[in-house]
């Protein structure tokens, strides 16, 4: 009361003296001004509500409301947390319908599914509850709705007049050996998003002496005409083993390795610690180095196989020189040809099939035996610390590197029910890291997926062959996330 | 950086963004992390895959010095939390991208240059580095990387310009390659000038 009276002289300018402090204690007790006073109050406690009615709304239109991003065909909900702001109540968001969302105001949450991709500005229509008369105020908020990325994926053809035109996909069905293959390979999204060519390569020849040998390479896509070197690594590679008497003296080396050579030189029992499987007697992966300091006996068997992987280093050799002259002769630089590279070269013996193999690269190389009893990587992967990083039969570095031995392999299997070479478009997608390529589960999912097990459906056929080839095209469709690389995939089944 | 400059520099940011999230390959694997630095370093945005990225504002002080030097120090310690190298039981991430924008020159310059080889050493994809305006030096970021571009004006055009590029060399970076070899960055516009 004194207080009000005193804010009131001031303003008044009434200077304050003895007369004015008399009046002032007779005042105190009238109750007139008493009554004024405490109107004065109720009317300031009024007009503060109002302000601060006014001023949550202010604060609200300031606040930074993030909302969560959307993403188009995917159900979306969000509810706006609006504990900071208790009295105001969002009424209803314009422009939301166009995408095909809606709001529900007793829950102050969005939700339905996007119909489409869009950056836009939502208005949220608000009011302050505690208002008599509420008159309502907009707010504006960004408001993103990404694109599914299946449909940002383009699929332009490539150029067929451009050099070393490759076409966009490419499929074989045929005998191997005694045996059936069926290769597929389809151009990466991520090629056909820019119209570029498909990088991945694959050849397949019955050879003489009844061989078979298939080859599967994969481009870098970082290199301008990789799509050249993969093409050339394939069909070279096959070319070298196109030779009666080389083939005739690997008929022999291998006679000699699994026959003749183990009786005499082998010792008797095979280590504790080396368990010898039923169909597989002998995956060869031991460095050529641990072996030489062996006994005699088994000198004899290293120099058999020594002469097996030498003969393979010679064709290897031969596709890099290839790829050397290539570059040369085309005025390129060789590193513009970087291709990984995958062979087996396979004969049926009367002791079983012999599977001579060879990697550089992150492509793997498998064979399951029976229903999936067995499962085996016959290849060393070059996988680096980061994502694409790998190695090339174009790097000379990889000839006078110690693991050279290591890259090849020779295996004899009684009998096997797939082999199969794939690139890392596959192996990526399916497999994603380099420890599950052995693991039975793992396989076991694959062999289901093959045989129809998808999102889409999409089977090969192994005991039907009629549409096999067009089957597992169909296949190398699927979608995963993040893998959209060229995909090749070679069955030998 | 105030003014139209740093208006600019927003949008063509905000905008590089957008364009990002039209490639179906961005959207499936980019991740983004952003760094401020004037005289306080802020992790403005932590690491956030591209379809959860907001738009952001970065704002800038009108004066003050430029700590570049500690802002390469929280990327090497952010780097060495975030970044997942491939080993045969996990699937390595890309190989990241560095891209430093810079309308001045470092003021902590040595902690700068004690950064710098470490940076090298964490095997990037790129370092672009960027000076923007008048005032920029681009001695510095040379030390820093050899692809340093120039941008004599920050105007929106510009700007704009720049992003559009940045978007391209990042789609670059996502193509499988030699282990050890250095990816090459697609040439750009006329309005960067590359300093050699």
């Amino acid at each position: 009361m004194e207080t009000i009276l005193k804010q009131l002289l001031d303003e008044f300018n009434v200077e304050q003296n003895k007369v004015v402090d008399n009046t002032l204690a007779k005042l105190m007790h009238n109750a007139k001004i008493n009554a004024l006073a405490r109107d004065i109050n109720s009317l300031k406690q009024q007009i503060i509500a109002i302000f601060q009615m006014y001023r949550e709304k202010e604060e609200f239109k300031e606040a930074q409301l993030v909302i969560t991003n959307a993403n188009a065909k995917k159900h979306y909900a969000y509810s706006f947390d609006l504990a900071q702001f208790p009295n105001i109540r969002i009424q209803q968001i314009k422009n939301l319908d166009k995408v095909g969302l809606t709001f529900d105001p007793e829950t102050s949450s969005i939700c339905g599914v996007p119909n489409m991709a869009l950056t836009m500005d939502l208005h949220l229509v608000f009011i302050n509850t505690l208002e008599e008369n509420p008159t309502e105020d907009i707010k504006i908020i960004p408001f993103i709705v990404n694109a599914d990325p299946k449909d940002l994926w383009l699929n332009k053809p490539s150029n067929q007049n451009d050099l070393y035109a490759k076409v966009d996909s490419d499929k074989y069905a045929g005998a191997f050996l005694d045996k059936r293959i069926v290769v597929a390979s389809q151009r990466g999204r991520s090629h056909a998003h820019e119209g570029s060519f498909r990088d991945d390569h694959f050849y397949v020849s019955a050879l003489p002496e009844a061989w078979a040998v298939v080859a599967v390479a994969d481009g870098a896509g970082s290199a301008k005409f990789s799509r050249q070197g993969s093409k050339i690594a394939t069909e070279y590679l096959v070319k070298t083993f196109d030779n009666e008497v080389l083939l005739h003296e690997l008929n022999d080396l291998c006679l000699a390795y699994y026959t003749t050579a183990p009786a005499e030189a082998v010792p008797p029992a095979p280590k504790d610690d080396q368990p010898v499987s039923a169909a597989t007697t002998n995956i060869v992966n031991e460095p050529i180095e641990e072996v030489v300091k062996a006994e005699t006996a088994e000198e004899c068997l290293l120099k058999v196989k020594s002469s097996i992987i030498n003969i393979l280093y010679k064709s290897v050799r031969d596709v890099h020189a290839k790829l050397v002259e290539f570059a040369k002769q085309e005025d390129i630089l060789l590193k513009d040809l970087n291709t990984t590279l995958i062979f087996a070269l396979v004969k049926k013996f009367d002791f079983g099939y012999v599977v001579l193999t060879f990697g550089v690269g992150d492509c793997p190389i498998n064979v399951v035996i029976g229903d999936l009893q067995e499962v085996h990587l016959l290849n060393l992967l070059d996988i680096g610390e980061f994502g694409g990083g790998t190695r090339f039969i174009t790097m000379p570095e990889i000839f006078s590197h110690s693991d050279m031995p290591l890259r090849f392999a020779i295996n004899r299997f009684d009998d096997f029910s797939k082999l199969m070479l794939m690139t890392d478009g596959i192996y990526d997608a399916k497999f994603i890291t380099e420890n599950k390529l052995e693991d039975k589960e793992r396989w076991n999912t694959f062999l289901q997926d093959l045989g129809g097990q998808n999102e889409d459906g999409a089977k090969v056929d192994f005991l039907t062959d009629e549409h096999i080839k067009d089957q597992l095209l169909t296949w190398l469709d699927f979608w995963s996330k993040g893998n959209h690389d060229d995909r090749t995939l070679a069955i030998i089944y | 950086m105030r003014g139209e400059p740093i208006q600019a520099l927003n949008n063509g940011f905000n905008g590089l963004i957008n364009m990002l999230r039209t490639d179906p390959q961005a959207m499936d694997s980019l991740h983004i992390s952003v760094i401020t630095f004037d005289r306080e370093v802020h992790n403005l945005v932590p690491l956030t895959d591209l379809a959860s990225f907001q738009p952001v504002e970065i704002h800038c002080p009108e004066s003050g010095p430029t700590h570049t030097g500690e802002a390469l120090e929280m990327l090497l310690k952010m780097i060495d939390n975030e970044l997942v190298k491939g080993s045969t039981e996990r699937k390595g991430d890309w190989k990241p991208l560095l891209f430093v924008f810079t309308d001045g020159k470092p003021s902590d310059i040595q902690k700068y240059r004690m950064c710098i080889p470490k940076i090298k050493a964490m095997d990037f994809g790129i370092i672009v580095g960027c000076a923007a305006g008048p005032k920029a030096e681009v001695s510095f970021l040379k030390e820093l990387t050899d692809e340093v571009v120039k941008l004599d004006t920050t105007d929106s055009n510009t700007l704009t310009t720049f992003f559009r590029w940045v978007s391209s060399s990042i789609e670059m970076g996502s193509k499988s390659q030699g282990t050890g070899e250095i990816m090459t960055l697609p040439p750009p516009p006329n309005e960067l000038n590359i300093i050699i």
